[in-house]
């Protein structure tokens, strides 16, 4: 149920908000974890038991986990952690993905096995899985009751597409949080821009380049505006989603974590990847990258390490090969960045390191938005000018890039933005929420795009 | 300001749209919708379902002053397709929501109107989806009793591919695809929480606060940017899809011309071997009839002259397939506006001139008909 929909701003949401500050603060989070399972069954009713096998198992986990006095115990519960959330993930989102691969490999006896994505599966397993590899390295106490644990892994503002949030984070406030009309005021500010966010900006740029990207680029200068446009959509959805949780949380009495920093503004592609999808890619650095030895164990294992989490992150989106090169491209420039950055001291001017590291992610995002490998050579064909110039974008596209320039590049992003509640704030919000809605109900929206993976 | 006030304020005006959300204007507009089976083509069998309706071009672009309402039934028979009671009938027509008589009572429909021109009785397969020909070839009543003729009406030349004809009877599986006990299990938690996810889809589409929001936005879009989708025909106003969207801007090889042709000669061969006669009749198109009544800017570089259904026809026909032009019909001057003015479907009197030249045809050709019994 995307936060833009009726039925979540005037249904779902009202209702919950108001029991939940009519209950008693001791069964609250029974009442989020309920609440929250309603709210899945409307997006995703038949894969709700997924979604509750992985709680339960975790919790469980986790129980034996604290309780084993030996050390080879504690690693089989957190096989049966691992295993269990992995073999979900698994079958649900690369069984198809490799048996068509083994099966194109000439193994033809191999059965193809294709299966419907639960949604949110890539976050709420990984949500689930660090909570009992968390309590293994002995960096969280377990949960103090079942309900806290179950509000904690599928809480509906960040349960189908992040902030991934580690318990490690949640613990206290899952015992004890504060509830204010100052924190609810802040929650609506970050939850109004972020619904601005995807349907102002986001849907807007979709707008724009989904039929450039559906008809074909007749040369360059449309390839590159696609990719632009893309490049837009996909962070102002994605970051829109994001703020929207953050306010959501704050709304129930949770900070959640931040997990977008204006990417489009690093000065290196290690910088971009502290500030996209903040979340995604610390729980790779902590949970991949430093166990796989970090840059511990020499300069080449380094480099391993750097492209090995990269290729996994991008097969984390989907299992294709696109994501595979996605993964690969990021890895291997971070490679390449890190041996300059060791061989020599200086540095270009920061404009052009910002446009480099956006030329990248440009160029990788292609491989992001084209589903089949070859229509993506082909469209970094046309933006290498091959096909020529081709025909410009209508000047209303030409307009909308230039202002879409300007706001990823100099206004501040949400998070940097003061939290007041002046008159001029409110109406602000106000506004910013009616426009959205006349403008999102009226054009009409699309799913956010992080749903799908 | 308190952080008291501001959180208030902003739930008062979070309350005063939630007032305009909660008004529904009407959960339905067609009672195909409330018919409809969400598992397949076919719609709730047993159902009769009376009520005023108006066309779905004015749903969707928010022109209520556009709308033509009409009163229908929609009555559905135990197979779950739309026809009145009737004997075994011998012909049989399948196609899309045109053939099902989109817009039209029960008495309007193209299959209703060749079965008073045939006199004899005409089932009406017309499926909600574009595509009845699958369900037809697998459906076991037919593969028991075939019909001796049918009539393919497709509005659209969009390929999808036919399944082969059942070799197995209908009842007993093939080996190897009985269900297993975890998928029928699964199959029914869904069907469960299906009731929820369409409660859910309703509620998104027709609250108020859509309705309004969208109303206004189109409104402010239509000023600032003109109405493409709106015609002047027989000098009054008509909602209709644009030549691109209605697929007149792609080349026939764009659309795969070979492959749609080929898809069709298969059906007509799957049912030559069960001694089922076939007649090919694509219903002409909106744009293609009234390409002239659009600006020039919206009709330049479509590809009308031959059309993509002209062109599918010819190749039928030299396939050695019996077929049908309604085009020279439907572009009669003498008669009314053929399409609804707020939809995008035939009238009653586009299907009773289809149905009149088709009876003609299969007079002046009984030999169409096959010898199935």
């Amino acid at each position: 149920m995307p936060f833009f929909e009726v039925t979540f701003l005037f249904g779902f949401l009202p209702v919950t908000l108001v029991i939940y500050y009519a209950l008693p603060s001791r069964i609250r989070n029974a009442w989020l974890f309920v609440a929250s399972g309603v709210f899945y069954a409307f997006s995703s009713w038949a894969f709700l038991p997924i979604l509750m096998f992985s709680i339960v198992v975790d919790y469980v986990v986790g129980q034996r986990i604290d309780r084993s006095e030996s050390a080879r115990a504690r690693r089989v519960w957190l096989g049966c952690s691992l295993a269990t959330n992995l073999g979900l993930l698994a079958y649900f989102k690369y069984a198809g993905f490799l048996t068509s691969n083994l099966r194109a490999a000439g193994l033809t006896s191999v059965p193809l096995l294709e299966a419907a994505l639960p949604v949110g599966i890539s976050f709420y397993t990984f949500q689930s899985m660090s909570y009992s590899i968390d309590l293994y390295r002995g960096v969280v106490r377990p949960a103090r009751s079942f309900a806290s644990f179950g509000a904690f892994v599928s809480m509906f503002p960040q349960l189908v597409a992040g902030p991934i949030v580690r318990f490690r984070e949640l613990e206290e406030q899952l015992e004890e949080r504060t509830h204010s009309f100052e924190r609810f005021a802040q929650g609506i500010q970050f939850f109004v821009w972020g619904l601005a966010k995807k349907l102002l900006v986001a849907d807007t740029a979709a707008s724009l380049c989904d039929p450039i990207f559906r008809a074909g680029a007749t040369g360059s200068a449309e390839a590159w505006s696609a990719v632009f446009l893309y490049a837009v959509q996909i962070y102002f959805d994605f970051s829109g989603y994001s703020d929207m949780a953050v306010g959501l949380g704050k709304m129930l009495g949770f900070e959640l974590p931040q997990n977008f920093a204006s990417p489009y503004k690093a000065v290196s592609l290690s910088d971009f990847w502290r500030r996209w999808h903040i979340t995604l890619s610390t729980w790779l650095r902590d949970n991949l990258y430093i166990p796989l030895g970090g840059n511990r164990r020499g300069t080449a294992r380094t480099y391993v390490n750097l492209m090995l989490t990269m290729l996994l992150g991008g097969l984390w989106h989907g299992a294709s090969w696109n994501f595979i090169i996605w993964g690969a491209i990021h890895g291997g420039v971070l490679a390449l960045e890190r041996a300059l950055r060791s061989r020599t001291t200086w540095s270009p001017p920061i404009v052009i390191r910002r446009a480099a590291v956006f030329l990248v992610v440009l160029v990788a995002w292609v491989f992001f938005r084209i589903e089949t490998l070859e229509d993506a050579t082909q469209w970094l064909s046309a933006m290498a000018f091959v096909d020529g110039i081709g025909a410009w974008p209508a000047a209303a596209t030409l307009l909308a890039i230039a202002g879409f320039a300007c706001l990823i590049w100099i206004p501040p992003n949400t998070h940097q933005r003061t939290l007041e509640t002046t008159p001029r704030r409110l109406a602000e919000v106000m506004l910013l929420f009616v426009v959205s809605l006349v403008v999102g109900y009226g054009r009409g929206t699309s799913p956010f795009l992080y749903f799908r993976f | 300001m308190s952080s008291r006030s501001f959180v208030l304020a902003f739930v008062a005006i979070w309350v005063l749209l939630l007032a305009q959300a909660t008004a529904f204007e009407s959960p339905y507009f067609r009672p195909y919708e409330v018919v409809v089976d969400p598992r397949g083509i076919r719609f709730l069998p047993s159902m009769a379902v009376e009520m005023d309706e108006y066309g779905v071009l004015s749903f969707n672009q928010h022109t209520p002053e556009l709308r033509v309402t009409r009163s229908t039934r929609f009555t559905t028979d135990r197979w779950g397709f739309r026809n009145l009671p009737m004997g075994r009938a011998r012909v049989v027509v399948i196609g899309d929501s045109f053939v099902l008589g989109a817009g039209a009572s029960d008495d309007e429909t193209f299959p209703y109107f060749l079965g008073q021109e045939l006199g004899e009785p005409v089932y009406n397969y017309g499926a909600q989806k574009s595509w009845g020909a699958p369900y037809f070839l697998r459906d076991p009543r037919f593969v028991e009793y075939p019909p001796q003729l049918v009539l393919w009406m497709p509005s659209q030349m969009r390929l999808k591919p036919i399944p082969e004809l059942p070799t197995a009877t209908p009842s007993s599986p093939r080996p190897g695809t009985e269900p297993s006990g975890l998928s029928v299990a699964y199959a029914k938690w869904q069907s469960v929480g299906a009731p929820l996810v369409r409660a859910r889809a309703s509620a998104n589409r027709d609250n108020g606060l859509r309705m309004l929001f969208a109303e206004h936005f189109q409104r402010l879009r239509r000023a600032a940017f003109g109405h493409p989708g709106l015609i002047e025909v027989d000098g009054a106003s008509a909602l209709a899809m644009t030549p691109k969207a209605q697929l007149l801007m792609k080349s026939p090889e764009d659309r795969r011309i070979d492959d749609v042709v080929a898809t069709f000669v298969d059906l007509r061969d799957a049912l030559a071997q069960r001694n089922i006669g076939f007649l090919f009749v694509p219903i002409p198109g909106q744009a293609e009839v009234y390409l002239d009544a659009f600006p020039p800017e919206l009709r330049e570089g479509a590809f009308v002259e031959p059309s993509m259904r002209e062109l599918v026809l010819e190749r039928m026909r030299q396939e050695g397939t019996a077929v049908l032009d309604l085009g020279p019909a439907f572009s009669d001057a003498s008669l009314p506006y053929l399409w609804w003015r707020d939809d995008t479907h035939w009238t009653p009197v586009a299907a009773q001139v289809a149905a009149r030249q088709v009876s003609e045809y299969l007079r002046a050709h009984p030999e169409v008909r096959g010898s199935a019994d």
